[in-house]
């Protein structure tokens, strides 16, 4: 109890004897860490997609978190620093023979978990990122990819996924290990920063958080300005700005109007010369105003954008080429909603995307903004 | 003369009050004399809209049309005081008025769903006396 209670000191050495080896930085980093990146696996794993906003604010954080730790890499105190475990192939070798001495920092294999885990959550961070912009089209990167990229991003994404629960396993299992061989619990050491005496010759260096303070406050200047930039590039492949009044009007008096990204032109061309017969009721409209909707459904077909929405209905299905609903990649993706759940009153049947998509009519389908209504209380 | 118009209104409209019936306002008015006019130019002999056959028209079935749309409640329901449902599954507003007071105001408007819903029910067109009676009828609830 007392080591706790004594560790306030600087110089390394407690009243107990225990050695301050880990900085308030390394082990504060290590444990956010840990809360962030089952954050953000629990929530990309397990959760419905309207926990997008969750999942990406456990990534942010996980990724702001890495950046300290590569500043704090190079202006923390002599056990933070790189310099104290290289990366090095020899030195893995001599501590798999066991001619490696054991000093207070990561030993060589666990030197290089590190350097894998640092690696590994950067890549998760990027290809979120892109998977963000290409998939979702939100984020930084909405205007610079697509969303065919996007879906390479997303595979990676969730291939490097498992590849972080592989090397956690792993860092469990040397923790584990070592701590046996040590005699020393290291997982608690994280906790406390101190170990146990022993003989070490890494080079003592003091920490400069004034210095390591700036070069923070100068990435996140540099971030901002990037990503104010990113955002105001131009992206005419996703819907934006106003949709046409009338259509709003007149499609949307029998059910949700279905955005003109969510079928190609020769399926609205069809739909609005058919109106006498739609879907086998009578949804005729004067001359002009069919002529309005049909130019504006048409110039806006889903030929015309590059959203997870049109890629996905782009391709009519040949036997029902008028139906969103019909196509497969429709089905696909609603697959999990049980049937009951689209014929109860309030929802009113698949057709109507904006019970349960609260931005149907804008064509962007976020996952943010997919909720199934409570159903209501029976009242009768 | 002036006068005499607005006290016999005056006074037919207590007497409306006074019988519990409820009448339709001046904007529905204005679509009933409408579609008088059309009654009279499809038929000269055009006397009047009769609000009970408006009635039993809304009630009835009807063939020629829509195998799931063969009459008026199929969509507006039986208890025109309570909200309907389209085919697709949208909410459609009470059509009494006593309940939905912009009910049959816009001409434009009624003519679009009745041009609609009878070819939906019926498969042909209203008659302009078929329609104007349903309005009558509907506009008096
Ligand atoms: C009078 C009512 C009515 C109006 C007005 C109307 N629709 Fe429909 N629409 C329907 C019905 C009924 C269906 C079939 C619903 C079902 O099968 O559940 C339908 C289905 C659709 C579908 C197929 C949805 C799917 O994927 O299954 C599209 C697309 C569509 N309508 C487009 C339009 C457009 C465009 C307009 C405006 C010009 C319009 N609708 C106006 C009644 C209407
Ligand atoms: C009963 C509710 C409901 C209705 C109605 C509905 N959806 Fe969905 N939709 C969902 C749910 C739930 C999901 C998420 C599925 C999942 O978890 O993979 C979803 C997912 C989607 C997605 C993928 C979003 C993403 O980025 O992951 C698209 C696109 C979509 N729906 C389009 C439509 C369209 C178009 C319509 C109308 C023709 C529609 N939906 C009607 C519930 C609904
Ligand atoms: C397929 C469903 C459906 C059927 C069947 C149907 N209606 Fe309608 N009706 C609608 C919808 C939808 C509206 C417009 C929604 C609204 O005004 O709230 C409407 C509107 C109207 C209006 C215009 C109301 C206004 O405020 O101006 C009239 C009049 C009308 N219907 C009469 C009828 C009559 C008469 C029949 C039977 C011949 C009928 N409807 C059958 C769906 C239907």
């Amino acid at each position: 109890m007392d080591r706790i209670a004594n560790q306030s000191g600087t110089s390394g050495e407690t009243a107990s004897g225990d050695v301050r080896v880990w900085d308030a930085g390394v082990r504060l980093f290590h444990w956010l860490l840990v809360i962030f990146v089952a954050g953000a696996a629990l929530s990309g794993f397990f959760g419905p997609k309207n926990w997008l906003d969750f999942h990406l604010w456990a990534g942010y954080a996980a990724a702001a978190l890495i950046a300290f730790r590569l500043v704090w890499g190079l202006t923390g105190a002599t056990h933070a620093r790189f310099s104290s475990f290289p990366p090095s192939l020899a030195g893995v070798r001599a501590h798999l023979s066991g001619k490696h001495a054991a000093g207070y920092g990561h030993n060589p294999l666990g030197a290089l978990m590190v350097y894998a885990l640092l690696a590994i959550i950067v890549a998760l961070a990027l290809t979120g990122l892109w998977t963000l912009g290409g998939v979702v089209r939100q984020g930084p990167l909405a205007a610079l990819s697509s969303y065919a990229s996007g879906r390479t991003a997303k595979e990676i994404h969730e291939f490097l996924a498992w590849g972080v629960i592989g090397l956690v396993a792993l860092h469990l299992g040397g923790v584990i290990f070592e701590s046996r061989r040590e005699k020393e619990n290291l997982a608690r050491a994280m906790v406390t920063g101190l170990k146990r005496p022993r003989p070490d010759s890494t080079p003592k260096r003091a920490a400069r958080p004034v210095v390591a303070t700036l070069a923070l406050l100068g990435l996140a200047a540099a971030t901002f300005a990037i990503v104010s930039w990113a955002d105001r590039l131009p992206a005419p492949f996703i819907p934006s700005g106003p949709v046409l009044a009338e259509w709003k009007a007149e499609c949307g008096d029998c059910h949700t109007p279905h955005h003109p990204s969510l079928l190609p032109a020769a399926s609205w061309e069809k739909i609005m010369a058919t109106l006498d017969d739609h879907f086998g009721e009578d949804a005729s409209l004067d001359a002009g105003a069919m002529e309005n909707i049909r130019d504006w459904l048409v110039a806006n077909a889903a030929g015309h954008y590059d959203t997870r929405a049109a890629n996905s209905f782009r391709q009519p299905d040949a036997a029902e080429p008028l139906r969103i609903t019909a196509t497969a990649r429709w089905k696909r993706i609603h697959d999990d909603v049980p049937a009951e759940t689209f014929k109860r009153k309030d929802i009113g049947g698949p057709v109507n995307c904006a019970a349960c998509h609260g931005d149907a009519e804008s064509g962007l389908f976020a996952p943010q903004k997919i909720n199934i209504p409570k159903p209501p209380k029976e009242s009768s | 003369m002036k006068h005499a118009r607005a006290i016999a209104m005056a006074i037919g409209l207590a007497a409306a009050a006074f019988t519990g019936a409820a009448s339709a306002g001046p904007g529905q008015d204005a679509i009933i004399a409408a579609w008088a006019d059309k009654a009279k130019a499809a038929d000269p002999a055009f006397s009047g809209f009769d609000a009970a056959a408006g009635k039993a028209f809304f009630f009835a079935k009807h063939t020629g049309g829509g195998a799931e749309t063969p009459s008026c409640t199929s969509c507006h329901t039986d208890n025109i005081k309570k909200s309907g449902q389209t085919r697709a599954g949208k909410a459609i507003d009470p059509m009494a008025v006593s309940v939905q007071a912009d009910r049959y105001t816009d001409l434009a408007k009624v003519e679009k769903w009745i041009g609609r819903n009878c070819n939906s029910v019926l498969g042909r067109d209203c008659t302009a006396k078929e329609a104007g009676d349903v309005i009558s009828w509907l506009a008096s609830q």
